[in-house]
């Protein structure tokens, strides 16, 4: 199971609902939270439901992207694509 | 514009200092609000510090209570849209995990005290409740509040009605009390006739009626809210007015009744026996009204209603 893969195709899915200047690029340094991110937090709802959901079509794990202490990392640093992607390889083998 | 309020400038940069979601949302609120805005988010922020040092809470601490609101609010909204329900479902559990938990009600507490000024749509609500409370035609005589939370509303209902009031405060939370005690008793001197009583809402049983009740911030938080309307309603002098406000998908960590939308909201009003003097729509996200209801964006709602007759 590749977790770029699920990412990519999770941001494909978002994207067809967002208009052009809204739209997520797939880089590693793509910001989900922080100073440059563009995204609202509804998109970045959706988009963590979106991966979810896939993860659990993939694997048929439940994972929950958002925790705790995401609050204290989330917030006050920049949380990037890829780091997203660390966590949910995390989050799919514990 | 901020310069020239230096301790609203305080909170509002803490908070973008730690926070780049709020960062974008925080900017556009305070482009496009007015010198009235600026005046009571600074009268606020600098009563509010002078408070928070007097009970010896570091602002970071306050600060930190509005992002864990912020967040809870975000985490909320995933769980709503992913099962399609709101995290709670009983008032019972409520009670246990946030109102009757004084660490998690303080921290609440003053996150929501902050978000007034913060969230468009809360500092619309707060406006709303003022333009009304300050009307000068008002004739009250006895005051009702439940749920009076951080005690901001209250305060400013202490400061706008006359000496001869009688104020009743309504609240099923110890923690909640206690704030809003030390809030009034440290913001306001002037001696007034104010009983507080830590009680369900349903089990206070006056024997007078009000002829103002505010109630705001409740509705969603009750697993009976018609009979809740109509309690209010046997409560309220014959021209008496009720301030309201609650929301629709506005998935919290308190929130145990789940409103679809404002129809839904103003039927229960019309079946508890009240008409509608003047309400206000708000929408927490700038987006064609479609896009809010098929997105399940949250709507906050206040209304200003009085008896049918």
């Amino acid at each position: 199971m590749n977790t770029s893969e699920i990412v990519k195709d999770s941001i494909k899915k978002i994207n067809l609902q967002l208009k052009k200047k809204d739209k997520i690029l797939y880089d590693k340094n793509f910001q989900i939270f922080g100073p440059k991110s563009k995204l609202d937090s509804l998109i970045i709802v959706n988009l963590f439901i979106e991966i979810e959901n896939n993860i659990k079509k993939k694997t048929k794990k439940e994972v929950n992207l958002f925790s705790d202490n995401f609050f204290e990392r989330g917030f006050k640093f920049k949380y990037l694509i890829d780091n997203l992607e660390k966590d949910i390889e995390k989050k799919i083998k514990s | 514009m901020l310069q020239n309020y230096k301790n609203f400038k305080i909170i509002v940069n803490k908070v973008l200092v730690q926070s780049s979601t709020q960062k974008k949302k925080i900017e556009r609120l305070i482009s496009k609000q007015n010198n009235i805005y600026f005046n009571r988010a600074e009268d606020f922020s600098k009563k509010f510090i002078k408070y928070l040092k007097k009970e010896k809470v570091p602002i970071k601490y306050a600060v930190n209570s509005y992002l864990k609101l912020c967040f809870d609010m975000f985490k909320s909204h995933k769980y709503f849209i992913k099962y399609n329900k709101y995290p709670l479902a009983d008032e019972k559990d409520a009670y246990k995990k946030v109102y009757n938990n004084i660490k998690v009600m303080k921290s609440y507490m003053f996150g929501v005290a902050i978000s007034q000024f913060l969230w468009s749509t809360h500092y619309a609500m707060f406006s709303f409740f003022i333009k009304n409370i300050t009307k000068p035609n008002l004739k009250i005589k006895n005051y009702l509040e439940i749920g009076s939370g951080h005690g901001l509303f209250f305060l400013k209902a202490l400061e706008n009605l006359s000496e001869k009031v009688k104020f009743d405060i309504v609240d099923i939370s110890s923690t909640s009390i206690k704030i809003t005690k030390s809030v009034i008793n440290f913001f306001f001197k002037k001696k007034r006739n104010i009983n507080y009583y830590k009680k369900n809402v349903f089990d206070y049983k006056p024997k007078i009626k009000y002829d103002f009740i505010t109630l705001g911030e409740v509705l969603e938080h009750v697993n009976q809210p018609l009979r809740l309307l109509k309690k209010i309603n046997n409560l309220l002098t014959e021209n008496g007015q009720v301030y309201m406000s609650t929301c629709v998908d506005c998935p919290s960590i308190d929130h145990v009744l789940h409103f679809k939308s404002i129809g839904e909201i103003e039927l229960l009003i019309k079946k508890s026996g009240f008409k509608i003097i003047s309400r206000n729509i708000l929408p927490v996200e700038e987006k064609p009204m479609k896009e809010i209801i098929k997105n399940k964006i949250t709507i906050n709602y206040c209304v200003l209603l009085k008896k049918k007759k």
